[in-house]
């Protein structure tokens, strides 16, 4: 029923595929991004696109300008480096705000029927709004932009760690609670070192959705709102009329959002039971 | 309190059921599970419940720990009554509990930490250690659920409910996932545990042979709905019992053949 060791022989025909489908993986992403980049070349050169459309050398040309030195103060202009922590900042406040709400909310919802049937509606209903819709309320309750982009961060990332923890509380097995309950464990002995512990994958696959929610939702907070940030920086350069800029921010966006993704994956997988 | 007393007296009233019933609520009625159920394990006794699956077997050994709310009935234990789980009854799950993010020795202590928070965190630890070399786990006390077999993660369970000084033990199919031969070597380590201290048992199975391999007496429960205790058997082999020697003797392979045909109705 239960496998002792692992069977080391049974991964092994697959282990043995696995090199070879990762160098046919690796030589097709490499045309695939040759092909996409000389489409582009080609078009620029023809000039079937947009004069605004940079050449893929410019766009080269300036990632190397803005990476080479990305915490550069020059007068009034600052490297996109700082952009990019003012964003990792207000994301990791409204963030952290959302884990710290969300978490016990979800928990109390999860443990509780009356509670998920209460609360239930209000998530559905204000789960599938696009968290931007709720721009204008943070700045008509807060007056401030700055306030106003945590607040939309915390909002788009509160559902996903509400409904996860519930759902991971709630899924806890029965057996589980049967167990507690004849050994006399107290209901916060229960809370904590049942259902958290049980609940904890769940919980952090919460955290893994709700941050890459929050890192889709910075940029385009910052790009109505102003202020230093990687979203405010794209709307700054497409005002300058600086397309090439975009691109190298669009690749910094998405490798950034990659590294926190991978890193909520590393502790989910930490977290997760091996049974 | 006249009576209250002489139960408890006298060992025949150590648990005593009387007129337990259990009818679960569906539309248009009730579905009775268990009819009356009256039963005296005396203590010290080794006691198991055989039937055909789903007679009702496991749910009377649930309303015995506390778990399944009887319908009528009381039950009293050492003289009081027993309304809900409480770690004077030690449980063994058909499927051994065991929280998979703790150890071996993990799973032991919370079982200890919860039963018996007065007790010395180097106490809990001493006993949780010793419970678990007594089922020969001394070895993988750090291992976690998932890095055991099945029959070591019963052995953890069968540990976890000794470890806590129980009244009593409550053995549901605690067998029943296992394998044939891992069977037979917990149920030798069943019986060496249980000869040791000799505590009251009730044991909920489907296996006759290992019911008179370790029981004092078996009480045959009727096919449900409205299981009762049908047949009250006394096993007559002599303690400590041998496993091997017992499979080559007449008698228990007269008793086995007795008991299953009565289980075993003609087609």
């Amino acid at each position: 029923m239960t496998a002792v060791v692992p069977k080391a022989a049974d991964a092994s025909p697959r282990a043995r595929r696995a090199p070879r489908t990762n160098q046919r993986a690796a030589i097709l992403f490499v045309m695939l991004l040759a092909a996409g980049l000389s489409l582009w070349e080609l078009l620029v050169r023809s000039g079937s696109l947009s004069p605004l459309a940079p050449s893929v050398g410019a766009v080269a040309a300036r990632a190397v300008e803005l990476l080479s030195d990305p915490f550069a103060v020059d007068g009034s202009t600052v490297g996109i480096g700082w952009d990019l922590i003012g964003s990792l900042q207000r994301v990791a406040l409204g963030f952290g705000g959302a884990a710290l709400v969300g978490v016990p909310l979800g928990f109390a919802v999860g443990v509780s029927r009356v509670v998920w049937k209460a609360v239930d509606p209000f998530v559905q209903v204000l789960k599938p709004v696009s968290p931007l819709a709720w721009l204008p309320i943070g700045l008509a309750l807060l007056q401030s932009s700055q306030g106003t982009a945590l607040f939309v961060i915390f909002v788009s990332a509160l559902w996903p760690i509400v409904l996860n923890t519930a759902l991971g509380v709630r899924g806890v097995p029965e057996p589980y609670l049967a167990l507690a309950r004849t050994v006399e464990a107290s209901r916060w002995t229960i809370a904590r070192r049942v259902l958290l512990p049980a609940a904890l994958p769940s919980i952090v696959t919460g955290l893994r959705l709700s941050l890459g929610i929050a890192w889709v939702v910075i940029v385009a907070a910052e790009m109505l709102m102003g202020g230093q940030g990687i979203g405010y920086f794209v709307w700054n350069e497409w005002n300058n009329l600086n397309v090439s800029s975009i691109v190298v921010a669009i690749l910094v966006i998405g490798l950034v959002g990659l590294g926190l993704d991978r890193a909520l994956g590393l502790l989910e997988r930490t977290v997760r039971h091996g049974d | 309190m006249a009576t209250d007393l002489a139960e408890t007296t006298t060992t025949a009233g150590f648990l005593t059921l009387r007129g337990i019933t259990k009818t679960y609520p569906v539309r248009g009625g009730g579905r009775e599970v268990l009819a009356p159920v009256d039963l005296d394990v005396p203590a010290g006794q080794f006691v198991t419940l055989v039937g055909p699956s789903g007679c009702g077997k496991s749910t009377l050994l649930g309303v015995i720990a506390g778990l399944v709310e009887p319908t009528t009935g009381s039950i009293r234990l050492d003289g009081a009554p027993i309304t809900r789980p409480g770690a004077d009854r030690g449980v063994v799950f058909q499927q051994h509990v065991l929280l998979p993010w703790l150890s071996a020795k993990g799973n032991v202590r919370f079982a200890l930490d919860c039963a018996a928070p007065e007790l010395p965190a180097a106490e809990r630890d001493r006993r949780a250690v010793e419970a678990l070399q007594r089922v020969h786990l001394g070895h993988a006390m750090e291992r976690k659920p998932g890095q055991l077999s099945g029959g070591m993660q019963q052995r953890v369970g069968i540990a976890r409910a000794f470890a806590l000084g129980p009244k009593v033990l409550l053995l549901d199919e605690p067998f029943g996932a296992l394998d044939a031969l891992t069977r037979l070597s917990l149920q030798s380590q069943l019986l060496e545990l249980w000869e040791a201290d000799r505590r009251a048992v009730i044991m909920v199975t489907h296996d006759v042979e290992e019911a008179v391999l370790l029981s004092d007496r078996i009480l045959v429960m009727s096919d449900g709905p409205a299981a009762t205790i049908t047949d009250r058997v006394d096993v007559p082999f002599r303690r400590p019992r041998d496993q091997a020697a017992l499979r080559t003797d007449p008698e228990f392979h007269a008793l086995v053949t007795r008991l299953v045909s009565q289980l075993v109705k003609p087609v």
